[in-house]
């Protein structure tokens, strides 16, 4: 039942691809992504999905003859020839539990200090208007909901955007810092194609970055390409610049052209691929458009999110700017997500090669960055999502209570956990699971819960985003997901001191509780394999205690001020090497 | 293993509430409160499946929910027979076309405790905020003068929003059994007449009410409006606009006879409206008239068409 699963041997991507993971694939996301109202359902769009832009033509730059000239790409499974088996020096290694102190980070204590006077600078140096604008912590619920519609973004020009970056500049006022100075005059376009009213954990972490990255001194911009806003969901800085590249006018810039020129690399001599690539690009038309829009924004570095993102923008930026890959996701199911329907040999490799272009992958699991490794030849940046620290210490209860959250989808599992909960309430008839979240599966887990008779046992509570005091409240949390990104919801369990339960398939929960020593995996995705490990903790409130303290020091190491020394050490990196 | 002594009993008068009162019950059997809690079911001898159902849940929740039956007596005796059956320390109600959210007896009970403990006594009644078909309802700025809201309806003596300590009920002598209707609002004006105070109960609100105005017999609605003026007179005469309140209740009265066919207590309720407060009744009044004839004129006139050709 309890299962110590070993990373190392975890299938590969190729072998873990194929069959268990829907072709439409939901996002993969954190606690925090649950809907608050109810949003009518919808799929994640799989690549396969992406609407078709009535942009120009992507195919009318493509002849075929380019396909045909074009170089073969590595075979899957091999490192691309150019940049053999390098992967080793290349990882970037960021253990999770050293606390904030990458060894390998440049100078981490001058980054700090940087933080301190990059913030207060811009504070003295903003010009008034820029000033003016709310500060974050002061922001309602989702302030950047509210100011995305007066944002430059939406239909206004991609050009006419770019001149703000000297208004973004700090002028003159105080000293400034000739490093923070330098990064004022570097752009840095986070892009993620889809950002209009999402929760996911992708869309989280790209605005979450961005405020960091701004916060640090960079000039940022988020750009997006969708029909809709974006409506942003995530608070963002209002240094930010969101930028919606779908419908624009804008001029097409010589460098996109020679991005272009250079694209046939990408294309293969074996007939198979070609076809790959042929498919693939009338699926992403759209590619062009949205790079042109990118390179109207000056970009020093991109940061593309999610396949949907990185893959059309590595193929026309790749060769121009770099470009980092961010795997939101096991990668496996990166994999999968362009996969759709067919996984193909000359699929795989036309995915490794186009992501060969990436100046670099971002992963979140150590495990992650060791199966990335032998696909990729640059560097693998390994910098997992953060958590704040829980606000409050556990609060005895009468009720024996079970902590679980996220939207209310297949994904998430928490059909199993009802089931498991008949068992428990059996030994425990006064247990509690309060089911913080919302979504598409609301109705159907109420009637499951009526059909079993839990009614007392288990709250569907709603949406929340105060989730320290049921934390707080509860005994032990449970986080049911077959898919999850990260696994931030096991994260900020762990960190409220709460020992976990996960199931093994979820690779990257099963990973934080295995690796933080904060719970216990199980085996079977069965209700009464769950129920046995709920009843073990519950039996055994001392062992429930250690293992949450020992989750709770685990989560220490997974802070903001690690993850902005990832992330700053990633960028520095990647655009000391474009140099 | 025993239940939790309970702290709080919800209240559950039914009558003929088949339709509903199994969506009523989950929603009071899935709270987060961590003190206890039972659920007593009175069924004022329901001709529908009412009584079944509740037999079904306290078969099903042996530790939580009790239910009885008693003879056809009305609401204001069923919420008697609660009363006497209650373990709880506290009370709170619900209908049976009505539903908490999860958080509805946290939240009441930690705030009338805190309120209890910051005043000293125990006559303290906690309203929280609901919704009204699906609109959120405030309650805040109500409480300010909660007699006079409370006299005018403004203020609704709807006791699902309440959560109090049992003994208020028990030394008010219980709900009048000859009320059929508003015996919430005749205990509650008692209350405050005791120097009762309310407390609000901030956060999200936390029961979602339906209302429906079907089954609402207007002789019943006149008698216990009538009722409650001739009992709190003299409160109502404090009121500023005594005369236009009486007047508007008797209008609306008047409406529950229009949709019974009832004409004769129509018009004698429209009757004596206009002689309380001629400003406010008379442009009703003629409304009311001139609509009905030109609907007249306009059927005259389709039957004229019609016949010409």
């Amino acid at each position: 039942m309890i299962e110590t699963t070993d990373p190392a041997e975890s299938p590969t991507p190729e072998t873990e691809a194929v069959a268990p993971v829907p072709a439409a694939l939901p996002e993969p996301s954190d606690l925090t992504d649950s809907d608050p109202v109810d949003r009518p359902a919808e799929a994640e769009p799989a690549i396969d999905d992406a609407p078709v832009e009535q942009v120009e033509g992507f195919g009318l730059t493509l002849p075929d003859d380019t396909i045909d000239a074009a170089p073969a790409a590595p075979p899957a499974g091999e490192a691309s020839p150019d940049l053999p088996a390098s992967d080793e020096e290349d990882v970037v290694e960021i253990p999770a539990d050293a606390g904030g102190e990458p060894s390998a980070a440049p100078e981490p204590d001058v980054v700090a200090e940087i933080t301190l006077e990059s913030s207060a600078s811009d504070d003295d140096g903003t010009p008034p208007e820029a000033e003016s604008v709310e500060q974050p912590d002061a922001l309602p619920e989702h302030p950047a909901a509210a100011e995305a519609p007066g944002e430059p973004s939406g239909e206004s020009p991609a050009a006419e955007v770019a001149p703000d970056l000297e208004v973004l500049a700090p002028v003159e006022a105080a000293p400034i810092d000739p490093v923070v100075a330098a990064r004022a005059g570097t752009r840095i376009v986070l892009a993620i194609k889809y950002l209009h009213e999402r929760w996911g954990g992708a869309e989280r972490m790209a605005c979450v970055t961005a405020n960091i990255l701004v916060e640090l001194g960079y000039s940022v911009a988020l750009s997006v390409f969708e029909p809709n806003g974006p409506r942003v969901m995530f608070e963002l800085d209002p240094r930010v610049q969101v930028t919606n590249a779908s419908g624009a006018k804008r001029p097409t810039a010589p460098n996109v052209l020679e991005a272009v020129a250079s694209a046939g690399l990408l294309a293969a001599e074996d007939p198979a691929i070609a076809a790959e690539f042929q498919g693939w690009a009338k699926e992403n038309t759209f590619a062009m458009s949205w790079a042109s829009g990118i390179m109207a924004l000056e970009p020093s570095l991109v940061i593309a999110y999610l396949p949907h993102t990185y893959m059309p923008l590595l193929y026309t930026l790749g060769r121009t700017i770099p470009v980092i890959a961010s795997f939101e996701n096991d990668p496996a199911l990166e994999f999968v997500r362009f996969l759709g329907n067919r996984d193909t040999e000359a699929k795989r490799a036309l995915y490794w090669g186009i992501l060969g272009q990436a100046a670099g992958i971002k992963a979140l699991h150590r495990p992650f960055v060791d199966e990335i490794a032998p696909y990729f030849g640059g560097k693998i940046f390994l910098v997992p999502n953060f958590t704040d620290p829980a606000s409050l210490h556990l609060i005895p209860t009468k009720r024996q209570r079970v902590f679980a959250g996220g939207r209310l989808a297949e994904v998430k599992g928490f059909e199993v956990l009802i089931d498991a909960m008949k068992i428990v309430a059996s030994r425990y008839p006064n247990c509690l699971l309060t089911l913080y979240g919302d979504g598409e599966l609301r109705d159907k887990l109420a009637k499951q819960i009526k059909r079993l008779w839990l009614q007392y046992n288990v709250v569907l509570c709603g949406f929340s985003d105060k989730l320290d005091l049921p934390m707080a409240q509860s005994q032990l949390s449970v986080v049911p997901s077959t898919i999850e990104g990260f696994g931030l919801v096991a994260l900020e369990a762990m960190a409220a001191g709460l020992p976990v339960v996960a199931f093994g398939d979820c690779r990257p929960v099963a990973h934080l509780v295995e690796d933080g020593g904060a719970g216990i995996v199980v085996d079977t995705r069965s209700p009464e394999s769950l129920a046995a490990a709920i009843l073990t903790l519950f039996d055994d409130p001392p062992l429930a205690k250690a293992l949450g303290e020992a989750g709770r020091l685990y989560a220490d190491g997974y802070s903001k001020e690690a993850y902005t020394d990832n992330v700053l050490q990633m960028v520095t990196d990647t655009l000391a090497d474009a140099v | 293993m025993k239940p939790p002594q309970p702290t709080v009993t919800i209240g559950i008068p039914a009558y003929n509430a088949g339709r509903t009162l199994e969506a009523a019950l989950d929603s009071a059997l899935a709270q987060t409160f961590d003190h206890g809690f039972e659920i007593v079911i009175v069924d004022d001898q329901s001709s529908d499946l009412t009584y079944a159902i509740a037999l079904e849940y306290a078969f099903r929740f042996p530790r939580i929910v009790r239910c009885f039956r008693q003879e056809h007596a009305g609401v204001a005796t069923a919420r008697n027979r609660v009363l006497q059956e209650a373990r709880g320390t506290y009370i709170t109600w619900l209908d049976a076309d009505d539903r908490y959210r999860p958080f509805k007896l946290t939240f009441s009970f930690s705030q009338l405790y805190q309120a209890i403990n910051a005043l000293g006594h125990r006559n303290i009644i906690a309203y929280g905020d609901y919704t009204f078909n699906g609109k959120i309802h405030h309650a805040r700025a109500l409480l300010e003068d909660p007699m006079g809201n409370l006299l005018t309806g403004q203020l609704n003596g709807y006791l699902w929003t309440t959560l109090a300590p049992i003994e208020i009920y028990r030394n008010l002598g219980g709900f009048r059994a000859e009320l059929h209707r508003s015996e919430d609002q005749d205990l509650l004006v008692r209350f405050l007449r005791s120097g009762g105070i309310f407390q609000h109960v901030s956060g999200a609100p936390q029961i979602d009410y339906t209302f429906q105005t079907t089954g609402r017999a207007g002789a019943d609605v006149e008698n216990s409006f009538r009722f409650l003026l001739d009992e709190y007179r003299s409160e109502y005469e404090k009121l500023p606009e005594y005369k236009r309140y009486i007047a508007r209740r008797l209008w609306e009265v008047s409406g529950f006879y229009q949709s019974e066919r009832k004409w004769e207590d129509m018009w004698r309720c429209r009757g004596e409206a206009l002689a309380s407060c001629f400003e406010e009744v008379f442009p009703r009044l003629m409304g009311a008239i001139s609509a009905e004839i030109n609907n007249k004129i306009d059927a005259a006139e389709k039957r004229i068409m019609a016949a010409k050709k």
